[in-house]
């Protein structure tokens, strides 16, 4: 006990711990955190008429951001199946960097849905035997089911993982490694299941598809070794942790097929629906070329799709693939935030036109709306920040039982750099 | 020196914490200023307080605030446009049942026991003139003499209800007021076989001839109900008369009341130009 406790404590001391920019980045999180606070509040009280959902267009950014931070927790296995499954030497210490990751967007993608629920006061009717949990019918409850399991997964491996190395003694094999591989498999779970919960939709022509689960995983596939990309490249440069060129260049290989899946996919739907040009593909025209005038989101459409095919002819390029500290977190961060923002404008909000009714509509999100994804992305990337800080304390070896300094305000000091 | 070191930088995170929450609070009064404006537009005026039900003049209500107590609903709500009833707080208000209904093999199996009705007869003018013996009160045998048979006649009152009399609407001279009103008790309505039947049950006269549309409306096909959806339910039928005028069906069966205004665009939307236009297939 003794020495859990003194785990916590250095830890999240050691997470807490940075320089200028480690603080500034912190604040700077705050910042949303501070207004999203309030917008929150404002939600809570007034309710989700504050929000730019309508009787047209029901699902709003919440829901799009959390089908997004799926992508990613999906994704962040692709760090652990290497050194797991592959026995990578290079990558065996970062497979927990990967669980941390996943920890973090999975978290950030259940505190989206708590906003995305009317009334989070009620969400205690999702607990089995006290509520009504609507099993096997509701594709929903599959979803909370999966999501729980992977973040409490994670949340056993990555601590326990901490822990050990912490105090120092070997892992437990039996125990850790089926954990690993039942987490490893659980990934593109929560991912297949988020999949169903939008293709079950038989009105939504656009979702109804049976490629939406590979549409996920190669989106997941792209948009999740992109942020672990910038992740591992911030950390490399400003942390002790050493990562090596060979993971950098492993995900880079990963982005850009996956991106290629991704191309085919999207064609293979576009060939399905636009073909034989029924009703089912209004959608996509919608998307593609507008209603009568009303082409809100066609240029978000075309240039989502020319930055998805300009992402992968760039990859293409080692040199682009090798340029780790200007190119290559670039076009990582055009990956990242093309897949993020497909989220919203093409496949949820065109999606909803036509109404049943045959209404073309536009969403126009509210402030409120906006400050308050603000705020879940900026939760989880303080929670990622803070956890990965304190992870690669452990990784470094900097914070160990046996290094355990008395805690006192002098000597908590002196170690701040 | 770290103690200085220390202190400066901490009190420069206090003071950007501090500018935090100054861009905080300004961005959150913008959005609660925006977020309090918005209703106040949407504020109705005084609510409509002189309504009908489904004709004007003939279906008259009067909206009684508070009519609910247990839940503080008016009886009605009304149209601010036209009138209209559009809300019931108590769908069962003034209703009495709707009586012995013949059984027929239709998807009601003839099962009324549960079925209301608002009576039509206090909405009748001459009806009510006489509160105790209503039509009688002239059409008594002696003031105004039994008419002997039905053939059509120029009337000397009620044109009103019918111009001319010589030119009936209903039926296009195959009928006359005599098929429908009882000669001899003219506060019944009296059906081919010369059963008499109350104001309150047209539906047992007009389907005599209106076959088709009588069982669409037992089947609640047309004709408008509230109250439970299950069949037997207790349900508040309208009756043919509280919609349609029987004496001047040829012209003015069923008067067409002013639709309702558009409902409000989208949030955002600021028009809906792009339903205007014509669509490419139908130009066709």
């Amino acid at each position: 006990m003794q020495k859990l406790v003194s785990f916590v404590i250095d830890f999240w001391s050691y997470a807490f711990k940075g320089g200028p920019k480690y603080y500034s980045w912190l604040l700077f999180l705050s910042v949303f955190i501070l207004v999203g606070l309030y917008t929150t509040y404002l939600q809570l009280t007034e309710g989700l008429i504050l929000i730019g959902a309508t009787d047209q267009i029901t699902w709003e950014l919440y829901i799009s951001n959390f089908i997004f931070t799926a992508h990613v927790a999906a994704a962040a296995v692709l760090v652990v199946i290497p050194a797991y499954m592959y026995k990578r030497k290079d990558m065996k210490d970062l497979a927990v960097l990967g669980e941390i990751i996943a920890l973090g967007f999975v978290t950030t993608g259940m505190v989206l849905v708590v906003y995305h629920v009317g009334r989070p006061d009620r969400l205690w009717h999702m607990i089995p035997s006290l509520g009504y949990f609507n099993f096997p019918n509701s594709m929903l409850t599959f979803d909370v089911v999966v999501l729980t399991v992977y973040m409490i997964l994670n949340l056993i491996a990555a601590y326990y993982l901490f822990y050990k190395r912490y105090v120092g003694e070997p892992l437990n094999k039996i125990f850790y490694t089926p954990l690993i591989y039942v987490a490893v498999a659980w990934g593109p779970l929560i991912h297949i299941i988020t999949a169903a919960v939008l293709s079950s939709n038989a009105r939504m022509h656009a979702w109804s598809t049976a490629v939406l689960p590979f549409a996920f995983l190669s989106m997941a596939g792209a948009s999740g070794p992109a942020v672990i990309i910038i992740i591992f490249l911030i950390i490399r440069k400003y942390t002790k942790l050493q990562i090596a060129d060979s993971v950098i260049d492993l995900l880079s290989q990963i982005i850009l097929w996956s991106l290629g899946i991704l191309m085919l996919v999207f064609a293979a739907e576009f060939f399905t629906a636009l073909y034989p040009s029924t009703e089912h593909a209004a959608s996509l025209k919608y998307s593609m070329f507008g209603h009568n005038g009303l082409n809100a989101y066609v240029p978000w459409f075309w240039s989502i799709m020319i930055l998805i095919a300009g992402s992968f002819i760039a990859l293409l390029n080692p040199k682009i693939r090798k340029s780790y500290d200007r190119f290559l977190p670039a076009v990582c961060a055009v990956i990242f935030l093309v897949i993020l923002l497909e989220k919203p404008y093409f496949l949820v909000f065109p999606a909803f036109s036509p109404s049943p009714l045959g209404e073309y509509t536009v969403y126009y999100p509210t402030f409120v709306e906006v400050s308050n994804v603000l705020f879940c992305w900026a939760y989880g990337f303080l929670v990622l920040t803070l956890t990965l800080k304190g992870a690669i304390g452990i990784l470094t070896g900097e914070v160990t039982y046996t290094n355990r300094v008395p805690v006192s305000k002098e000597a908590a000091y002196a170690i701040s750099p | 020196m770290f103690e200085m070191n220390f202190r400066s930088k901490f009190s420069k995170m206090v003071f950007f914490v501090l500018c935090c929450f100054l861009i905080g609070g300004v961005f959150a009064y913008r959005s609660a200023y925006s977020a309090k404006a918005e209703p106040a537009k949407t504020q109705s005026a005084q609510p409509v307080t002189n309504c009908f039900e489904s004709r004007v003049g003939y279906t008259s209500v009067e909206r009684v605030e508070n009519a609910v107590p247990e839940y503080g609903y008016p009886n009605v709500k009304c149209s601010q446009r036209t009138g209209k009833v559009v809300w019931w707080g108590d769908p069962y208000d003034g209703t009495i049942p709707m009586g012995e209904m013949p059984a027929i093999n239709d998807a009601t199996k003839g099962d009324f026991a549960q079925a209301v009705v608002k009576p039509r007869e206090p909405h009748l003018a001459y009806f009510n003139m006489d509160p105790v013996r209503h039509c009688a009160v002239c059409h008594d045998g002696k003031t105004v003499p039994f008419s002997k048979n039905k053939k059509p006649r120029t009337l000397a009152m009620h044109q009103d209800i019918v111009e001319d009399s010589l030119q009936l609407k209903h039926g296009r001279g195959a009928i006359w007021c005599l098929d429908c009103h009882s000669a001899t008790n003219r506060n019944k309505l009296i059906d081919h076989q010369g059963n008499e039947i109350s104001f309150n049950q047209p539906q047992k006269l007009c389907g005599g001839c209106h076959g088709a549309v009588y069982i669409d409306w037992r089947a609640g096909i047309h004709g408008k109900r509230i109250g439970s959806w299950v069949t037997g339910g207790k349900k508040r039928w309208w009756v043919c008369t509280e919609c349609h005028n029987p004496h001047t069906v040829q012209t003015a069966s069923y008067d067409p009341i002013v639709p309702e205004p558009a409902p409000a665009l989208p949030r955002g939307m600021k028009n809906a130009d792009h339903e205007r236009s014509e669509h490419v297939a139908h130009k066709k």
